[in-house]
């Protein structure tokens, strides 16, 4: 797999088997997420989106479709953070390169590397439970970024999180994607968060979800979210959901 | 990086000093209680020796029928969770298994073995498996799915998986089960000796009964149940307190 090359979504579709009934969830979903690339995904509740990452980072089959390139290093960033209660931030940090089979001292200057990228030392072996939302969040793209991985998936990262934390956090997302070039996918039902964010935006619509539209967000960086063009994209993106 | 919104664990290192302090003072409790039932039964010729011999002969055999369960407990909820198919046939059978009445099967196993521990250490088993075994079915079917999810994008696969995610996430449920099994096996086991009449603690409880010593049998009573209550103390509330730490927000 190469990372120089776009990772390309063809004609995904996928259904489920409800009763005997197929029910649809994704229809014909093509797109393209080239190298380096911020992609964030946005369409209201219920639309496929969640549905999409996974068949993208390959915990779920499509039914029809194919993705082309997609590298095989990939990190995941939930809605919920998902880190395993029984594991420290640490052993969290490390878990992918503990089941990548790396020696201790790999592992050792990675999770070092990525605490000090979210700012939790001192934290090291504190439990996910003794955190607050915001940090299990640094702790989850942590493990995300301590695999390096070529694509990172991030799915609603911020939608558990209250306002403020939501938005240091997602100044950090992109502190990050700036400092590591990665391609980054994301999955948001906030239209303001996508156009802070993206280079591309893609508009779906629900049940089930197809891409209505591909948009791209041709507004300098680092962009101000109280400019007259920021809030007419952000219209225009509104008016197609 | 920003660095706000940070709780302090400390929060939780009182909980877990609390929960120390509260365990100190059930065995302080206990050791009291110990102590003023042994003074007033010096003079009872109930034979302490006998009784505790019996006792920690019976404690081997909950120990066996307990290791023996909980593994074919864990074997039993993980292959019959592992698919769908799989599913639908074995948990079905193993409904039907925990239903049948256990001493039923004391006349069977007499046949099988005569009157020997083993008799005591098998019904122990088939006491013990059944509440193991569905706590443990309940959690895998429980479980978080974005949990599973991580441990699939992050490589834990085939003994990994079981390793790293699967046994430390049913490990609060196998906890719970073990406390219900392991009460249950307690009072399965005194039936179950008298019955098979196997030596133990129980087949020593229903021989003073026998023999018309009431007191006796009162005392030692209470000191069976307190010897259960202390071995709870020292090994599962402990380890319940541990598997919190495992268990899912």
């Amino acid at each position: 797999m190469n990372s120089k090359k776009p990772i390309q979504l063809l004609r995904i579709s996928k259904w489920f088997d409800e009763k005997g009934e197929k029910l649809r969830v994704l229809e014909d979903v093509s797109f393209t997420v080239h190298p380096g690339e911020f992609v964030c995904i946005v369409g209201s509740s219920g639309g496929g989106k969640s549905t999409l990452l996974r068949i993208l980072a390959g915990i779920i089959e499509p039914s029809e479709g194919r993705i082309i390139n997609m590298p095989t290093e990939l990190g995941f960033v939930f809605q919920n953070f998902a880190l395993f209660p029984w594991l420290t931030v640490h052993e969290n940090i490390a878990f992918g390169l503990t089941m990548a089979d790396l020696d201790k001292k790999q592992i050792e200057t990675r999770v070092r590397e990525e605490v000090k990228r979210i700012g939790l030392q001192g934290f090291e072996r504190s439990h996910p439970k003794e955190l607050s939302g915001g940090m299990k969040q640094r702790v989850g793209i942590a493990r995300a970024l301590a695999i390096q991985p070529q694509v990172l998936l991030l799915d609603e990262p911020l939608s558990a999180l209250d306002e403020i934390t939501a938005k240091n956090l997602r100044t950090d997302i992109l502190f990050i994607w700036q400092q590591t070039h990665k391609s980054i996918v994301m999955v948001t039902h906030l239209v303001e968060e996508a156009v802070q964010l993206a280079d591309t935006i893609v508009v779906m619509s629900s049940r089930p979800g197809r891409v209505h539209k591909i948009i791209k967000n041709t507004l300098p960086r680092p962009r101000n979210t109280r400019t007259k063009e920021f809030f007419k994209l952000v219209d225009e993106i509104e008016e197609q959901l | 990086m920003r660095f706000s919104h940070v709780i302090h664990p400390n929060g939780t290192i009182r909980q877990r000093r609390n929960r120390r302090k509260q365990r100190w003072l059930s065995l302080g409790f206990i050791v009291v209680v110990l102590t003023i039932l042994l003074i007033a039964t010096r003079s009872n010729t109930l034979n302490w020796y006998e009784f505790y011999t019996f006792f920690f002969s019976s404690l081997i055999s909950v120990v066996i029928g307990y290791f023996i369960a909980a593994l074919l407990a864990v074997i039993l909820a993980l292959a019959s969770t592992k698919n769908k198919f799989i599913e639908n046939i074995l948990v079905p059978v193993l409904d039907v298994a925990q239903s049948f009445p256990t001493f039923a099967l004391i006349p069977v196993l007499l046949v099988l073995f005569s009157t020997s521990r083993w008799v005591v250490v098998i019904f122990l088993v088939v006491t013990i498996i059944w509440p193991i075994t569905f706590t443990l079915i309940a959690a895998i079917k429980s479980e978080r799915e974005d949990l599973s999810e991580a441990a699939t994008i992050y490589g834990a696969h085939g003994i990994k998986r079981l390793r790293y995610y699967r046994l430390p996430d049913m490990l609060p449920a196998f906890v719970t089960g073990s406390i219900i099994g392991w009460g249950e096996a307690w009072e399965a086991l005194i039936g179950a000796e008298i019955i098979a009449k196997v030596s133990g603690v129980g087949a020593y409880l229903g021989k003073l009964g026998e023999n018309g010593g009431v007191a006796q049998l009162v005392v030692g009573i209470t000191m069976y149940l307190f010897l259960i209550f202390v071995l709870n103390e020292i090994i599962w509330i402990p380890l319940l307190n541990y598997s919190s730490r495992y268990q899912n927000e």
